[in-house]
């Protein structure tokens, strides 16, 4: 599947994406960095469909997410195509651990595998606190959770922002091998915002905002 | 299965307290519109009915007595009332009187050592009688032997039962339809049993050992006379025998006009209550929804259909809603139907319940009332929320 970033742009006052382009193949690993107020998370809250851009579009095996979906298509391809960790603080926090990793699953109608679960937990080292409220983990097994429940989805592209910021170096570790084990070994194409330089010394597809 | 059902019982047990808040708002909402309905009706019932099958056009009652006598037959206050002599026979004689019965009122308090507490004792004429015949409906005030009496639906005994009344043992041999009048509270004898009591010695203090007593004459006029003229010449006539004149068309408006500000009162205190839980529901779903908008905005990030978020969201207040409006429904019933003759005998005016199937369709208009609410509340909130884009929804940085 392939992903086409064609000139886009947003702006938030001073702030904001400038025009950006880039293409991703299937089983692409693009990092994505730059400074503070660049647009990294607006590049990827627009690539997701979860936010238009003032300019530009994006393309998923030549089919423009805002010209040729509806919004209800652009919903579904979060679920099935494109999977989104966002940076910000979204578990729900009225269901456990488990239960946010197999939401996005189970409340779209499809049943979540238990022992994919248990797998994921086990591997990402949330395994012990399925049960916990998200109120009563700590922020590096919050983070965790939140690529748990991503990668649940088993999307052909997987977009994640942040993935080891705030994270103690034992975390960023888990963190880290999951996702070079879901780029090497199931072979997805990857766009991920980081500042993490150990990411960036291991992927050279490298896409720097200004 | 995380499904949306789980999904919506699990926040509403974790949120506990604004689903609390939420029910106990829908709760004060149904309380009011279904309680204050019910109440309102049961009277507006009770005037229109006792209007309508009193039977008489006028009624004649002794003057020295003011109200009472009144109040007796439309009300329930207990009393003993005496005309100086009776003049039925008389009135009989007038033009326009069609039909005309008499009653004599005994007031069973200070008297009898069992009588339950604000039981009124009628003495009827079997042969005479139209109205208590009218509410039974069958043929057992003409049957009404000596001690044999009927009870009106709030007496609480049953066919057969025993009463001691002025020392004379009286056994129940019918029960009384309900009727919103003072008759719900009162034991009917027939005049040969009335005049065993009234001539005993023991009470000659209070009637001096006489028969033939009576407290008002109920009076039908003949078809096309003009009962205010006829209330009028029966007043001017017997004025000086200590008589007293009503039309029953002017008491029953009387009536009507006390039954209506008790229903205006209800009624503007429902729309208050209404309005202020609806203000409350409204500003707590927008609360709510304003609180839980990254939950909508992260339940997008993962590709859940606005539709399914919805449905999570109504399925919510739905339960919460049905939860609300059943305990309020249930709360009124509950004291509502057991208390129905305690409220009737502290009102002052006629009072009879309008019936499951008029009950129903009140708690029915709750149920759509807290519906229309909760849509409304929903609408200006919910569809409002969703229009954004899930980004600036989720309050993800830029």
């Amino acid at each position: 599947m392939k992903l086409k970033v064609d000139k886009i742009s947003r702006s938030f006052g001073k702030n904001g994406l400038k025009e950006t382009s880039f293409e991703l193949d299937e089983g692409d690993f693009l990092c994505i960095t730059g400074e503070s107020g660049c647009g990294k998370t607006t590049l990827l809250n627009i690539i997701s469909g979860m936010l238009h851009p003032d300019n530009g579009d994006v393309y998923i095996d030549d089919r423009s997410i805002f010209n040729d979906m509806k919004e209800k298509e652009r919903t579904r391809l979060r679920n099935s195509v494109l999977g989104y960790m966002t940076q910000g603080n979204s578990l729900i926090p009225d269901l456990t651990v488990w239960q946010n990793i197999v939401c996005p699953l189970e409340l779209a109608g499809k049943k979540a595998n238990k022992k994919m679960v248990n797998e994921l937990t086990e591997k990402l080292g949330i395994d012990n606190v399925t049960d916990s409220y998200p109120s009563e983990i700590s922020g590096g097994e919050y983070r965790r959770v939140l690529l748990a429940r991503i990668l649940m989805l088993d999307t052909h592209i997987l977009m994640v922002d942040e993935p080891t910021s705030n994270l103690d170096e034992k975390s960023a570790v888990i963190v880290r091998n999951v996702l070079n084990d879901v780029h090497s070994v199931k072979g997805k194409s990857l766009v991920v915002v980081t500042h993490d330089k150990e990411f960036l010394a291991f992927h050279p597809k490298i896409l720097n905002l200004i | 299965m995380l499904t949306a059902n789980r999904y919506v019982l699990q926040n509403i047990r974790h949120q506990s307290f604004v689903s609390l808040i939420f029910f106990f708002l829908v709760f004060i909402v149904s309380t009011s519109i279904f309680g204050t309905g019910i109440f309102t009706e049961n009277i507006e019932l009770g005037v229109e009915q006792s209007g309508n099958r009193v039977g008489a056009d006028i009624i004649a009652v002794p003057s020295d007595y003011g109200d009472n006598a009144k109040d007796v037959l439309f009300k329930g206050n207990s009393c003993t009332v005496l005309f100086k002599e009776n003049i039925t026979d008389d009135l009989r004689k007038l033009n326009g009187v069609k039909q005309a019965s008499p009653q004599l009122y005994l007031q069973t308090l200070a008297l009898s050592c069992c009588a339950s507490a604000g039981m009124q004792i009628i003495a009827i004429d079997p042969e005479t009688d139209f109205t208590v015949s009218e509410w039974m409906g069958n043929d057992t005030v003409q049957n009404l032997g000596i001690d044999d009496i009927i009870i009106g639906s709030a007496g609480g005994l049953g066919i057969g039962d025993k009463i001691t009344f002025y020392g004379r043992k009286l056994k129940v041999v019918g029960i009384l339809n309900e009727t919103g009048m003072g008759y719900d509270q009162s034991i009917f004898l027939s005049y040969e049993t009335a005049d065993l009591i009234t001539s005993n010695k023991e009470y000659s203090d209070i009637f001096d050992e006489k028969t033939n007593l009576a407290s008002t004459v109920l009076i039908i006029a003949e078809n096309g006379y003009d009962t205010e003229s006829l209330r009028k010449e029966i007043s001017d006539t017997y004025l000086p025998k200590g008589v007293s004149a009503y039309t029953v068309g002017d008491i029953v408006n009387e009536l009507s006009k006390q039954a209506g500000y008790f229903k205006t009162f209800g009624e503007v205190m429902n729309v208050i209550v209404a309005v202020i839980g609806a203000v409350a529901l409204f500003s707590l779903i927008t609360i709510t929804f304003h609180q839980r908008r990254n939950r909508i905005g992260s339940l997008l990030s993962v590709g859940i259909a606005k539709k399914k978020i919805a449905e999570i969201f109504l399925r919510e207040y739905i339960y919460l809603l049905i939860a609300g409006t059943a305990a309020g429904i249930v709360l009124v019933c509950i004291f509502m139907l057991p208390l129905h003759t305690v409220i009737k005998q502290a009102l002052d005016i006629p009072y009879k319940f309008i019936g499951i199937d008029k009950a129903i369709l009140l708690a029915l208009k709750t149920v759509i009332v807290n519906t229309v609410i909760l849509l409304i509340s929903i609408s200006l909130t919910f569809f409002k929320l969703i229009k954004l884009e899930p980004a600036i929804l989720a309050e993800e940085q830029i």
